[in-house]
């Protein structure tokens, strides 16, 4: 189990999270909501370790969970110069996992031996997804894992994190895309201004879903003025 | 594009301010230092003038191959921008070459320089993947090697030819040349994703990252060394030495970059690193330093 105590995370004197508290459990998938700028990357990137924070992060009573959790930022770093299959060849490798099926995990049938830089910004994606998925992880914070993705790909992904789920595996994934949400996930946590305002099952995610979408359309649509 | 080169010039005199000196001051201290590399470059080397004239066109047309002038500018704007890059960098080139009195490295640079500014982009061709000789463990090889490839063929082909005529003095400088293009390739910082996706400690980290050093660079220096030492079999101490102390280079440039991760390392340890050229032995104080700089800034990542 992964338990988040009172994170809090400032850039300057701006609060970016504020007393955030989360549990995740194995085989459960969690889905973080929000509007930009809300805290959800950051917040995931404390989960991995890459931000720094006020708060606690236990993951089964230890410290850090870094070497058990496969991180997708929302845009995939690359490497100039590198083949897709000597990038995945070095996540295995950073992790000291098998590297040597690695072609016949290519499930997205990316080109794995032309350079990272010709990539599309969809092939980027599912490259980076790959390279978490063949690492072999317990955890998985994927940033916006869908954006970016073909239609096909999105319902192969959304598949994927229903294996990883059956598999014990733990998932935190943020979305913009709702249906998505409401079709993987098991939790859904609303961020506010960097604080968790409503956690909610599946079931009752329509119904904060419509909320979400009555209040944003009250409070937008008579700003805009439209004639 | 006069807006262009107004946006460069500001670039480079802010990128200088947030280094730390004014820009006035940076300017005479990159005089200063141009001035005394070029003369020792030119007086000191055997081809010194070939050579110097062959690195300034280098740096004089691949300064300008920036995506971002091929999404703003036409084909025919962008060729009048790399040449005007171009030849406003080969500038002090020229002055010191004609100073010189080499007008035949004049002519090649200006020759060269041109020729190169004004051939075509190749936008959307995908060039072939260059195999290279090293494992998937160390991007910084794989990828330094494709992109320095011309760099690092010149100086085999350099070596070669220092031994086949028996020209020691080329044949040290193409040992340091190798290890000063290596180092170039830690020169860049890495995002903090790669590094935190490695199961490791900071020490078995930078242990791992010198090892990588260590096997593929002595691999690339070793055989041009061998033929040295066979040529000049008086000279193994020295050849050894500056073997040695020529993998600290990189060591360093190494140590350096994951010390100030995820930004550029300072211009203090710029500083440093180049008095250890100058002075090697300054190596023994600067790599320890850095080591612990290093290691303190990669717990908090890995």
């Amino acid at each position: 189990m992964i338990s988040i105590q009172l994170i809090s995370k400032k850039y300057g004197n701006r609060p970016i999270l504020s007393d955030l508290n989360m549990k995740l459990k194995e085989g459960e998938v969690h889905g973080v909501v929000g509007k930009n700028g809300s805290g959800k990357s950051t917040l995931f990137r404390c989960l991995a370790g890459l931000e720094q924070f006020e708060g606690t992060i236990n993951m089964d009573g230890h410290g850090s969970a870094k070497n058990r959790m496969g991180f997708l930022p929302t845009s995939p770093p690359i490497l100039s110069k590198i083949t897709g299959k000597e990038y995945l060849t070095l996540m295995c490798k950073a992790r000291n996992v098998r590297s040597n099926d690695i072609e016949k995990r290519n499930v997205f049938d990316l080109p794995l031996n032309n350079y990272i830089e010709h990539y599309s910004t969809g092939m980027t994606k599912k490259l980076a997804l790959t390279g978490v998925l063949i690492q072999e992880n317990k955890i998985f914070v994927l940033d916006e894992p869908f954006n970016g993705l073909d239609y096909e790909s999105n319902v192969f992904l959304s598949h994927i994190i229903h294996e990883l789920k059956s598999l014990n595996k733990i998932v935190l994934l943020s979305s913009h895309i709702f249906s998505t949400l409401s079709e993987t996930c098991d939790y859904i946590h609303h961020l506010d201004q960097g604080t968790i305002v409503e956690s909610v099952g599946r079931p009752q995610f329509q119904e904060m879903e419509s909320a979400m979408k009555k209040k944003l359309v009250e409070s937008k649509i008579d700003q805009l003025s439209l004639h | 594009m006069n807006y262009y080169f107004l946006l460069q010039f500001r670039r480079l005199t802010r990128i200088t301010s947030e280094a730390g000196f004014h820009p006035i001051l940076a300017f005479i201290l990159a005089l200063l230092i141009f001035l005394i590399a070029s003369n020792l470059i030119v007086n000191s080397l055997t081809y010194g003038g070939l050579l110097y004239a062959g690195g300034a066109t280098y740096l004089a047309t691949s300064s300008s191959r920036l995506p971002l002038i091929q999404s703003l500018f036409s084909s025919r704007q962008i060729r009048v921008i790399q040449l005007l890059n171009g030849l406003i960098v080969l500038f002090p080139f020229l002055v010191f070459t004609m100073y010189c009195d080499l007008f035949h490295e004049t002519i090649v640079m200006v020759f060269f320089t041109i020729l190169l500014s004004l051939k075509p982009n190749y936008n959307g061709v995908r060039i072939p993947v260059i195999p290279t000789p090293f494992g998937a463990r160390s991007f910084e090889f794989m990828a330094g090697f494709r992109k320095n490839l011309l760099p690092i063929v010149i100086a085999i082909a350099l070596g070669g030819i220092a031994i086949y005529v028996g020209n020691f003095n080329l044949g040290v400088f193409t040992v340091v040349l190798i290890w000063l293009i290596i180092s170039n390739f830690y020169s860049d910082p890495e995002e903090k994703f790669f590094v935190w996706n490695h199961s490791m400690d900071p020490v078995q980290f930078l242990t791992y990252k010198s090892i990588a050093i260590l096997k593929y660079g002595l691999g690339l220096v070793i055989p041009i060394s061998l033929g040295l030492i066979i040529i000049k079999p008086d000279y193994w101490w020295a050849i050894t030495l500056g073997v040695v102390f020529g993998l600290l280079l990189p060591l360093s440039s190494m140590l350096s970059k994951y010390a100030y991760l995820p930004g550029r390392s300072d211009s203090l340890n710029a500083v440093l690193l180049g008095s250890c050229l100058l002075f090697p032995p300054l190596f023994l104080f600067v790599i320890p330093m850095t080591l612990v700089k290093a290691t303190r800034n990669l717990t908090s990542i890995l």
